[in-house]
């Protein structure tokens, strides 16, 4: 009891760090509330800088319109209808560019994998392939799919299948000597041993891969509707930079960003679900 | 009685850095009797964990002779547990441990009631579903020697399986090897570097020497079957292992 009292006279900063303390669950939702509030509070400081700036150094608005009107200019998008099918339209080039990519990227990965010799003959094309500035090839596939889907599809798939190569490639390569010889022991057919031992263990690389591939999908879609398209999400851009409207413009650019963070997030989540109870 | 396995004239050698020829084995002759337990011992680099690998048949590029009295399946009749538990990180304890019988597309009832054994054997019954991760490192080495036994193996290969744990979890571990002999009666060929270790568990200890790699001499324990920790402080144990340490220096 006495001793209690001691500790607790010590110093007041002691103090101070018990309610904190004072339970797993209360620091739980402390720690839980402050993943909340922080970005919050991030937002709420850049927009209030934002106003301020505007207001104060009397910026034009089609240099940089207030908050307020780029809210206004969002809103409109959605009651006059037009959000919707431009949204809808991106999203599922998105997701089919995403998952025709990945397949694409998966496969080759693990032809990559398995042949030496496929592998000294592809990877150098492989790279110059991505080093090549994808404006600069975008153009280039409108002009041998025309102003379609295909050349659209064709930008998406041509970003996401690289890193999901490069992850499977090395995601199947990421098996201890232990466990290969135990694979041979246990006398594992090679289909066997890529279901029950290769794939898991890719499991991590994959997803790191998929992280990487789910924004180059984004950006291969905003990128092929930027340059050649009447409808999404890179669409609308275009028609703010063209028509003066600004506020347009930044709401559309804002809606990117948020579908960027949407895709970004169902991956990790993805992650933490797959992850679960490994090292 | 024809030996379980015997090993006649093998000799290995690979080329290292710049040509040079290594003799890892010479002339290695041994046999391993039906439910014996063998333990392999010599310093490091005496080709002892190479010898294992050839009898597992993770290693075929060898001259010489392995003869078995039946031959071994493929995937069946050889379980081996490594230095390293070598578990897999998103299989349960009980999912590691059935392994062997999921490869063999075995799902029957007795194969998960051998599994359920097992792993009581073990003392890992509560922890089946746990993951590696959250198991000690003499449970993960436990979990990897029931994997080994799951599948029935007429023989158990183990490679320093105890050579990475402290020395009180490894006491442990040759209590329960002990006890998973007298309840299976399997041949065992054990690699260790440990004359106790040798002295505690086998009936036979093979010692070899380094470069070239050859049995030096093979000696009878001369301790009955029946160890408990009290063996250990036995005079006959301190000479035995006495002995065996002089001859490997």
């Amino acid at each position: 009891m006495s001793m209690e009292t001691l500790t607790r006279r010590r110093g007041p900063d002691r103090d101070v760090k018990r309610p904190a303390a004072s339970g797993p669950g209360d620091r739980g939702t402390l720690r839980r509330a402050g993943r909340i509030l922080t970005p919050l509070a991030y937002a709420a400081a850049v927009l209030a800088a934002w106003s301020a700036y505007v207001a104060l150094a009397d910026v034009p608005s089609y240099l940089l319109p207030a908050p307020g009107d780029v809210l206004d200019a969002g809103l409109k998008l959605v009651q006059d209808g037009t959000l919707w099918p431009n949204l809808t339209y991106t999203l599922r080039n998105i997701v089919l560019g995403f998952v025709g990519g990945s397949l694409i990227g998966i496969a080759l990965g693990w032809v990559l994998w398995a042949s030496r010799t496929v592998r000294e003959i592809l990877a150098p094309y492989m790279v110059l392939l991505q080093a090549a500035p994808k404006i600069a090839v975008a153009p280039l596939l409108v002009l041998w799919f025309g102003l379609s889907l295909t050349s659209q599809f064709a930008l998406i798939l041509l970003l996401v299948f690289f890193p999901m190569a490069m992850a499977t490639m090395l995601g199947l390569k990421d098996v201890s000597e232990d466990i290969s010889s135990l694979g041979r022991l246990l006398h594992l057919s090679p289909w066997q041993y890529l279901r029950m031992i290769q794939l898991p263990a890719a499991v991590p690389a994959l997803l790191a891969g998929a992280k990487i591939a789910v924004i180059d999908a984004m950006t291969g879609a905003f990128l092929a509707e930027y340059l050649a398209s009447e409808r999404g999400l890179g669409y609308l851009m275009v028609l703010g930079n063209t028509s003066s409207d600004t506020p347009l413009l930044i709401a559309a650019v804002l809606i990117t960003v948020a579908v960027g963070l949407l895709g970004f997030g169902l991956v990790s989540l993805a992650e933490r679900r797959l992850l679960r109870g490994r090292r | 009685m024809k030996p379980l396995l015997s090993v006649r004239g093998v000799y290995k050698t690979y080329t290292a850095a710049k040509r040079a020829k290594v003799v890892a084995l010479e002339d290695v002759d041994l046999d391993v009797g039906e439910g014996e337990i063998v333990a392999l011992i010599g310093p490091s680099g005496c080709g002892k964990s190479t010898l294992l690998r050839m009898m597992a048949g993770l290693d075929t590029d060898f001259e010489g002779e392995l003869s078995w009295s039946v031959a071994p399946r493929p995937g069946k009749d050889i379980g081996f547990v490594f230095q390293e538990p070598a578990l897999l990180p998103w299989r349960t304890v009980r999912r590691n441990v059935s392994l062997g019988l999921e490869a063999q597309r075995d799902s029957s009832e007795q194969g998960r009631e051998q599994v359920a054994k097992l792993l009581d054997l073990v003392g890992l019954t509560d922890f089946a579903e746990s993951f590696p991760k959250e198991l000690s490192g003499g449970m993960r080495q436990r979990t990897a020697i029931a994997r080994a036994l799951a599948y029935n193996p007429r023989i158990l290969l183990m490679d320093e399986p105890f050579g990475a744990l402290d020395a009180i979890t490894r006491d442990r571990l040759h209590d329960d090897l002990l006890r998973i002999w007298e309840s299976t009666q399997k041949t065992i060929v054990l690699v260790t570097h440990s004359v106790e270790e040798a002295t505690y568990l086998a009936d036979r200890v093979a010692v070899m020497s380094a470069r070239p790699g050859r049995i030096k001499a093979v000696h009878t324990v001369p301790l009955n079957r029946d160890r408990t920790p009290e063996t250990r402080q036995l005079p006959e144990f301190a000479k035995f292992a006495g002995m065996l340490r002089q001859e490997l220096v």
